[in-house]
């Protein structure tokens, strides 16, 4: 069915999606829940007389159909092709993986402690194979795997989550129960805090941060004069703080081409604080008379939207000696992507004096502006790979009550 | 998808075992500037199998049709060993069709032009906006005969404006939500108006100062209340973990209030069969202070609020349309009680630590009030609440209830929610700010 598709006589792509999802979750050492989804979703992409056409469907049988939805329901597009793609296969897959065994990532990731009332650890294995076939005959193919280890910990006041994702599972385990371990410990007496002072994210934070910052690049917003970051490329507005978008460093989004099939590379976002370029997809590039940047990046529901691959981030490195870790915090999803307003909770983090930390904070609440916190944005020696990030903790100066 | 052969090789593998089989149709269309941006119609369906096995819920999602996969799955997750603790209640065996008519407008496309040019207005610069309804249709079946057929069409308006003024930008965002009728009609001038205003108006306000204030939050912010500080807090789940600092307060009074939770009522959450077959029924969790029921699907309770978004995922506790019922104040009388303080209005978000008994919420903008009165505009704050002193702050209800559609998140899963109530009034609030 998809080889008489690609007949066609006009520019058209099928994307092919596959995705294997095993999660066995534990609460008290006990297997509670094994949850498996298997997953194929086929999209056509289509330009014909100047529109871009796409529509979904899970069974090749119904390909036809949904080819006759993509032409029906488009938009105008400047363009008479696709972006150019040659045949190539890609391949971030670790087949060690597949035999992890689970019951003894689960044994390795136990805390102890006598106050604990519940822990929860969950275990997913992720598999994706991506296929994008266009009319020309190129194929390209991405196979991919990963594990994610995610536990929480519920104290009698307070709880702990944490988790992350790769493909080396001793660092996971490692990773997730020494920060489950040092969060317990930092937070178990309880100090009263409200003044101003620095504020070191953890590594989680750091790259909920990031992630606020990333969407100034977005192309189309950026062309549209709808972004904080409108009138600042080219301009040193943050401190010399690097950021960096690596594709091709084996972290969970890494990828040779983005989901327009276009071939991703490295490239400066943030250099020393100096914003350098916004990003742009196959559509928002066509549109505004600018190269896809190889970041398209689609679901379901937005078959044109721009997204980014694995980032690194470096800056002036210092120590920190005073002010609050902040571990979990509210309110990084209600920022506003157009002012760059901020209005955080840290809900649970640590105050540190001199070096040494003094007690557990609480339900800290702090406003203010993305570009004014990242104006003295320093960084601590301590970096590491966290979920598709390498980062370091950022500190910020505010106000916290 | 031949049903019939999977539950008949299920009766052969399960003490307990359900099957949620979905189509869903969702249309979706944005204009930027009045520019067609996106407009896709999709087509989805898919089955989710739970089986309990062993006191372990074993759960299979899949868009495929194909027996020998499907089979093949279910032998493999029926096949792993252990001993959990996982038990139902009673479960369903009702058997019934239930279906709400969709009313969608016929041009969307001609509503979303009208409604840019009623928002082009001022120093607005960039107008977003975008129309999406969504059919879905579920069967339930499972191991003791019960049978639901459900249709439930829900569709929303959004739009988003954008001021500039030397150089600055500010912007305000909107969702209306609707069940069978058309969002659009759910959209009144006097509300589009007033965020025209209001975004023009936050070009020049500044951020409040931080710090400990009485507060007077709108009817949208109140449902944000109701549903991030006590509704989450109440999910049996949480309870039932001691993940919730309310699990051991039941009885309690909480404060004077009165909150409900009820898929009955005709809002966004609106249903007549919870994801695991149980009827719906209108719960008063908080009533005249007194903490009583909790959020319950059959796993943690007696069910009837098990839901999930979709095949893809198990049912877990979730609320349905969450509300404060009214009081007897009037706008005058809750400024009145307020020497210095602040007036919250619209939501941006909000998010609750159920364990530590945090929640936040952030408001789109807030007036200040001196000695009663309203004052100047300010920047968006958030109010930063801890769940067991807030509701004992509250010192006065207003009089009139408005239900506000949303989507909540828990555990990756959202679901269509509404949620409100009156304007309420809270001493010593944390307000968030910059100094």
């Amino acid at each position: 069915m998809i080889e008489k598709l690609l007949k066609a006589n006009h520019p058209l792509r099928v994307h092919v999606l596959e995705n294997k999802t095993i999660t066995y979750k534990f609460k008290n050492q006990k297997l509670d829940i094994i949850e498996e989804n298997l997953s194929k979703i086929y999209y056509v992409r289509s330009i014909k007389n100047g529109k871009l056409g796409s529509a979904y469907c899970y069974s090749e049988e119904d390909i036809l159909e949904t080819y006759n939805r993509s032409l029906k329901h488009t938009i105008p597009i400047n363009t008479n092709d696709f972006p150019e793609m040659k045949s190539q296969t890609s391949v971030f897959y670790e087949k060690s993986l597949r035999n992890t065994v689970i019951e003894e990532l689960k044994e390795a990731l136990i805390i102890e402690s006598k106050n604990l009332i519940l822990q929860e650890i969950e275990i997913t294995y992720k598999e994706t194979k991506q296929q994008i076939l266009d009319t020309n005959g190129e194929e390209l193919v991405s196979e991919k795997n990963m594990l994610s280890i995610d536990s929480s910990i519920t104290l009698p006041d307070r709880e702990i989550w944490y988790g992350n994702s790769g493909q080396d599972p001793r660092f996971l385990i490692k990773d997730v129960k020494n920060t489950l371990e040092q969060r317990m410990e930092n937070t178990e007496n309880s100090v009263k805090f409200s003044g101003t002072c620095d504020i070191c994210f953890s590594h989680e934070q750091s790259s909920n941060m990031i992630d606020i910052i990333l969407d100034g690049f977005i192309g189309k917003e950026v062309e549209e004069k709808n972004t904080w970051s409108w009138d600042k490329f080219g301009k040193q507005i943050f401190s010399e703080i690097t950021i960096k978008e690596i594709p091709k460093v084996p972290l969970p989004l890494a990828t040779d081409f983005d989901d327009d099939g276009t071939k991703t590379k490295e490239k400066e976002l943030v250099d020393k604080g100096v914003l350098k370029n916004p990003v742009y997809d196959f559509y928002s590039g066509i549109k505004y008379g600018k190269d896809t940047t190889g970041n398209g990046f689609f679901v379901p529901e937005n078959s044109h939207g721009i997204g980014f691959t694995n980032i690194e981030v470096s800056g002036e490195e210092t120590e920190f000696e005073n002010g609050i870790l902040a571990y979990d915090v509210l309110g990084f999803h209600t920022c506003n992507e157009i002012t760059g307003d901020l209005k955080l909770v840290i809900s649970l983090g640590a105050l540190v004096k001199n070096g040494e930390v003094m007690g557990g904070v609480r339900n800290l609440g702090l406003s203010g502006n993305l570009i004014q916190f990242m104006k003295n944005v320093k960084v601590t020696k301590n970096k590491k790979t966290y979920q598709h990030y390498y980062i370091p903790e950022l500190i910020i100066h505010a106000t916290v009550i | 998808m031949d049903l019939d052969k999977i539950t008949s090789y299920l009766d052969r593998k399960a003490d307990y075992w359900d099957v949620f089989y979905e189509e869903s149709e969702s249309f979706s269309i944005t204009l930027r500037n009045y520019t067609l941006e996106k407009y896709q119609k999709h087509v989805d369906k898919g089955i989710g199998i739970r089986m309990l096995i062993n006191g372990i819920i074993r759960y299979l999602s899949t868009e495929t049709t194909e027996w020998d996969i499907i089979r093949k799955e279910i032998d493999r997750l029926a096949n792993i060993s252990g001993q959990g603790e996982c038990k139902f209640r009673e479960p369903s065996s009702i058997r019934d069709k239930y279906t709400l008519s969709a009313e969608f407008p016929e041009n969307p496309e001609e509503e979303l032009k009208s409604l840019t040019q009623k928002l082009q207005k001022g120093k607005i610069i960039h107008v977003l906006v975008s129309y999406k309804y969504t059919k879905q249709k579920t069967v339930f079946l499972n191991s003791e005969g019960a049978e639901i057929v459900q249709m439930i069409p829900r569709n929303r308006v959004f739009y988003e404006i954008t001021a500039k003024e030397n150089g600055k930008l500010e912007s305000i965002y909107r969702a209306v939500r609707s069940l069978g009728g058309s969002a659009f009609e759910k959209l009144d001038d006097e509300t589009i108006n007033q965020d025209i205003d209001a975004v023009n108006a936050l070009l020049k306000a500044k951020y409040i100062r931080p710090g400990i204030y009485d507060i007077v939050i709108d009817e949208h912010l109140a449902g944000v209340l109701a549903h991030e500080a006590y509704g989450h807090a109440l999910e049996a789940d949480h309870i039932h973990y001691k993940q919730s600092v309310l699990w051991n307060k039941f009885g309690e009074k909480l404060g004077e209030f009165t909150l409900i939770d009820s898929p009955e009522t005709q809002g966004f959450g609106h249903y007549k069969y919870d994801d695991e077959g149980i009827s719906g029924k209108t719960r008063f969790m908080i009533k005249e202070g007194v903490l009583q029921e909790k959020i319950e699907d059959m796993r943690f309770g007696d069910g009837g609020s098990g839901r999930r978004e979709s095949y893809e995922y198990a049912p877990i506790p979730r609320m349905s349309n969450t509300y404060f019922s009214e009081g007897d104040w009037n706008d005058e009388e809750l400024f009145y009680e307020i020497k210095h303080g602040y007036f919250l209005i619209g939501v941006s978000g909000g998010q609750v630590d159920t364990t530590g008994g945090t929640f936040q919420f952030d408001c789109k903008y807030c007036y200040e009030i001196k000695n009663g009165e309203l004052g100047n505009i300010f920047k968006g704050t958030v109010f930063v609440g801890d769940i067991l002193s807030t509701g004992k702050n509250i010192t006065g209800i207003g009089n009139k209830v408005i239900l506000e559609g949303g989507m909540c998140g828990k555990q990756s899963q959202g679901v269509p929610v509404g949620d409100g109530g009156p304007k309420i009034l809270i001493k010593n609030a944390k307000l968030g700010g910059v100094e």
